[in-house]
């Protein structure tokens, strides 16, 4: 009886053991530092861009320009290897919502965004359903 | 032993490391996510304020706008995570901008810090200090939460268990327990309750199924044991049982009524106490080691003791039985009162070797008592005599006087010779007139011969038979019984001749073997020594005569003679050793054998494709009976070319002795295809009327009728021509033939 709930009680603690190494060991992935880093990098990017406030997208099919306000940051991060992306909310003149994709790099001691998807979704879906690019953790 | 552990107890200490590892998992997964959530929104949240602050300062002059440019840096403290903030000029003498006012980030540790190049000014960038306490203390509230919510999860989980547990399994089992224990310790065959379709309902619905059926069984058994106790004890058989030390475990009334006592006294005593004598020795060393080793026994005769103590004649079976209420072997012992039994065949055994007319035994009564004897006596220096006692001229008595006088006369002479011999020694009537007298522990064999003239001396006074007054006299003839001697009728012969030459020697006298045999009996003893060796040694071989048909000198048979040839020693005479053979009672094996013996080479001659052949074999009267019967059986059967072909030759002296007896035997021979011949048929007593009566199929006239038949002497010729008017009134067919010996000339027709 005995020699059973000291049997158990062992298992039940190295499984908890592993859970919090696991746990600590993925919270180091991307620092708090490097996160706010480039979520600046890409505000920074945006008010670079920004015309008036607001990015301006070229339709190359029917040949119109439109204007996206920035609306609200993502707060996750997908990495791909040593590259980033993130994501912002934009909003066209007409009210309705698009997403943005930011690609980020590092350059010197920062990043730097070295492509943009507006409004196109499948390259970062794609990449996740492949297992290149995952949620930084 | 270990001292049991309930299932519940297993179940709860396995069910709490289960439900506390997987509390303690999910919370952990759920702790890891909302942590990687706070650490995106803080980052996101810090970043994107400060680079809207890094906008607003680069949209400004430094040199015109410093204290707004201080005022939008201060306010980046307004974020719970942003501690403090810098803006540097390297190069400028424009002092740096550090919120707090003055401080900035100086003297402040553990803090992540972000820096943002600010495009107004080359080299100038907005250092930002953030601190994360956020996420720890999240992540303390966190584990904080967990350890609760795992500890009360398990404890919940725990009680629900438990209520479940002994809903569902703990009560349903526990009455289970509860009715099987009581079976154990009981006997009783209860059932539980039966609720619920579930496993452990049917398994209460089983168990009760099994007690409804252990119940018929017990009351079954029960039945059958009620009904085994009635006849047990009901039925009026000795019956008990005992273990296998022979204690009476068990004993039926009827039994218990015949020993005289009480079930109770009988039960626990070893069952010998109530047998007789021997029986007692033989029940505790025989019986009981035999049914040890054997398991079982039957018809063991003992002596019961009666109620009286008057023993009666039982047979015991006994058989290894387990009957209910004792442990360990048990044997149930049936007896069978044979007293009326063991009386008839003790009757029938006293009529059976008894002689009816004296009350002497009778002859195979004699027969059994040497037979032993001679079984018996290897190395026992005992000197035992025969004594060979027959009355003399008894035939007249019974003609002149009539067949009562002569069975009084016997009677008479019965109790005379009782009455002269020895206590204990043994007499018995043979047959007829012959009696014998067996004496034992002699202390010589001259005691013998005087207790042979004491039985003449009792004869020297008329024996009375009626009104008649009756002189009779005995002929005592004495033979020592030796270590040669190997069989009755050898032991017997020796005291027979000895009694014929007591006869010869004038009648009412005594004479023993060695007297009276002499020289011719040693002869004699070594004529029988070298049959016995013959046969040991295969010394015997068949000769063969031919028998001739004189019409056209055609072999139309063979008759077979036995020859002994001992080795270094010439040919034993053919006459001796075929009389010797017949007084020691070797005869039947001689003829056996050569009966055998012809049969196997006449066969071998018939496969020769000779089948007209006849096979003829001399027969003497001692070995006409039973047993040639079945040899001749066996004979015909074993080669059926010897059916109508096979001619056994016998003698008219035979013809003459015990005629209805030779008849019986004579035709039964007939029977299985064998024909019958006499031989050397003219010198004997017979007469040709007698002869047509015979069931005989061959005569052969003697030789010395024949001889000078070719001479057509007067006296010859009268001779056949009797036997051609012999021939025409009967069913012979007259032929002439002649034996013809291997040196015989050709004989001439005639």
């Amino acid at each position: 009886m005995l020699a059973i709930a000291v049997r158990l009680g062992v298992a039940a603690g190295l499984f908890a053991f592993c859970s919090f190494s696991l746990n600590e060991a993925a919270a180091e992935d991307l620092s708090v530092s490097q996160r706010a880093e480039l979520q600046a990098t890409m505000f920074r990017f945006i008010d670079r861009e920004a015309i008036r406030g607001s990015l301006l997208h070229l339709n190359i099919e029917d040949g119109t320009v439109e204007s996206l306000s920035p609306v609200k940051a993502h707060p996750m991060i997908v990495r791909m290897g040593d590259y980033f992306v993130l994501c912002t909310n934009f909003r066209r003149e007409s009210g309705k919502d698009v997403n943005v994709d930011f690609y980020l790099a590092k350059r010197d001691a920062g990043f730097e965004v070295f492509h943009t998807e507006i409004d196109n979704r499948k390259p970062l879906e794609e990449l996740i359903e492949r297992g290149k690019a995952t949620p930084a953790e | 032993m270990k001292s049991p552990i309930s299932i519940f107890t297993k179940s709860m200490v396995s069910l709490a490391a289960i439900f506390a590892a997987s509390s303690i998992f999910s919370l952990l997964i759920m702790d890891r996510y909302k942590l990687t959530e706070l650490r995106n929104e803080l980052s996101a949240r810090v970043g994107a304020y400060s680079a809207r602050v890094a906008a607003t300062v680069d949209d400004l002059d430094w040199q015109q706008d410093g204290p707004v440019i201080r005022r939008v840096v201060d306010t980046l403290l307004a974020d719970r995570a942003i501690e403090c903030a810098e803006i540097g000029l390297p190069g400028e003498t424009v002092k740096p901008i550090l919120v707090p006012t003055g401080i900035g980030c100086k003297g402040v540790k553990g803090l992540e810090r972000l820096d943002i190049p600010l495009v107004g000014r080359q080299g100038a960038t907005l250092s930002v200090g953030f601190t994360t306490g956020e996420i720890a203390q999240f992540r303390h509230e966190a584990n904080t939460f967990a350890a609760l919510m795992a500890f009360f999860s398990c404890a919940l989980s725990l009680a629900a268990s438990l209520l479940a547990f002994r809903k569902i399994i703990g009560i349903p089992l526990e009455r289970l327990l509860e009715a099987i224990r009581e079976t154990t310790q009981t006997g009783r065959l209860g059932h539980v309750e039966a609720s619920g379709r579930d496993e452990l309902g049917l398994l209460a619905v089983a168990f009760n199924s099994m007690q409804s059926r252990l119940r018929e069984e017990r009351a079954n058994t029960e039945s059958a044991w009620q009904l085994i106790d009635h006849i047990y004890h009901a039925t009026p058989t000795l019956m008990f049982s005992m273990d296998a030390t022979g204690l009476v475990v068990r004993v039926s009334r009827y039994c218990a009524e015949v020993v005289g006592a009480r079930p109770a006294e009988i039960i626990g005593r070893g069952f010998e106490l109530w047998l007789a004598g021997d029986s007692r020795a033989r029940f505790v060393e025989d019986v009981l080691a035999r049914l040890a080793y054997e398991g079982e026994l039957r018809d063991v005769p003992l002596q019961l003791l009666c109620r009286d103590s008057a023993p009666i004649g039982i047979i015991l079976s006994a058989v290894k039985s387990k009957m209910a209420g004792h442990a360990g072997d048990e044997y149930l012992c049936v007896m069978s009162d044979v007293t009326t039994l063991l009386d008839a065949q003790r009757k029938l055994q006293e009529v059976a070797y008894t002689d009816h007319l004296t009350g002497l035994p009778n002859r195979v009564a004699l027969s059994e008592y040497v037979s032993e004897l001679i079984a018996t006596r290897a190395g026992r220096k005992e000197v035992v005599a025969c004594l060979f006692v027959d009355v003399d001229k008894f035939k007249w008595v019974n003609d002149r006087y009539g067949h009562p006088a002569g069975d009084s006369v016997l009677i008479e002479v019965a109790n005379r010779v009782s009455g002269s011999v020895r206590p204990g020694d043994y007499v018995s009537r043979l047959s007829g007139d012959e009696f014998v007298v067996i004496c034992r522990n002699l202390s010589d064999e001259s005691e013998a011969v005087s207790i042979a003239r004491r039985i003449n001396q009792k004869f020297h006074r008329f024996v009375e038979a009626g009104n008649e007054q009756i002189f009779v006299s005995v002929s005592v003839g004495v033979a020592p019984l030796t270590d040669e001697m190997t069989s009755v009728e050898e032991a017997l012969g020796c005291a027979d001749r000895a009694m014929y030459q007591a006869k010869e020697q004038g009648r009412n006298r005594c004479a023993s073997f060695e007297n009276a045999a002499d020289l011719a009996s040693r002869a004699n003893a070594e004529v029988l020594n070298s049959i016995r060796e013959g046969f040991e040694n295969e010394w015997f071989s068949l000769r063969y005569q031919p028998l001739i048909d004189l019409r056209d000198f055609r072999v139309v048979g063979a008759e077979a003679l036995v020859r002994l040839q001992r080795p270094g020693h010439a040919p034993s005479s053919t006459a001796d050793m075929i009389r010797v053979a017949e007084q020691s009672g070797q005869i039947n094996r001689l003829g056996g054998w050569v009966l055998e013996e012809a049969s196997r080479q006449f066969d071998a001659l018939a496969r020769l494709d000779v089948h007209d052949l006849f096979l003829a074999i001399n027969v003497s009267a001692p070995q006409l009976g039973q047993g040639l019967l079945a040899s001749l059986r066996e004979i015909v059967a074993a080669h059926p070319a010897l059916v109508g072909r096979l001619v056994l030759e016998i003698t008219e002296s035979v013809m003459i002795a015990e005629r209805s007896a030779v008849l019986e035997s004579l035709r039964e021979v007939k029977k299985l295809g064998v024909r019958i011949a006499v031989d050397d048929f003219g010198t004997g007593y017979s007469c040709l009327s007698q002869v047509s009566s015979l069931p005989i199929d061959i005569i052969k006239l003697d030789r010395s009728f024949i001889r000078g038949l070719e001479s057509s002497s007067p006296p010859t010729s009268k001779i056949a021509g009797e036997l051609r008017w012999f021939a025409q009134r009967s069913r012979w067919r007259p032929s002439l033939m002649s034996s013809l010996s291997p040196k015989a000339s050709r004989p001439k027709r005639s």
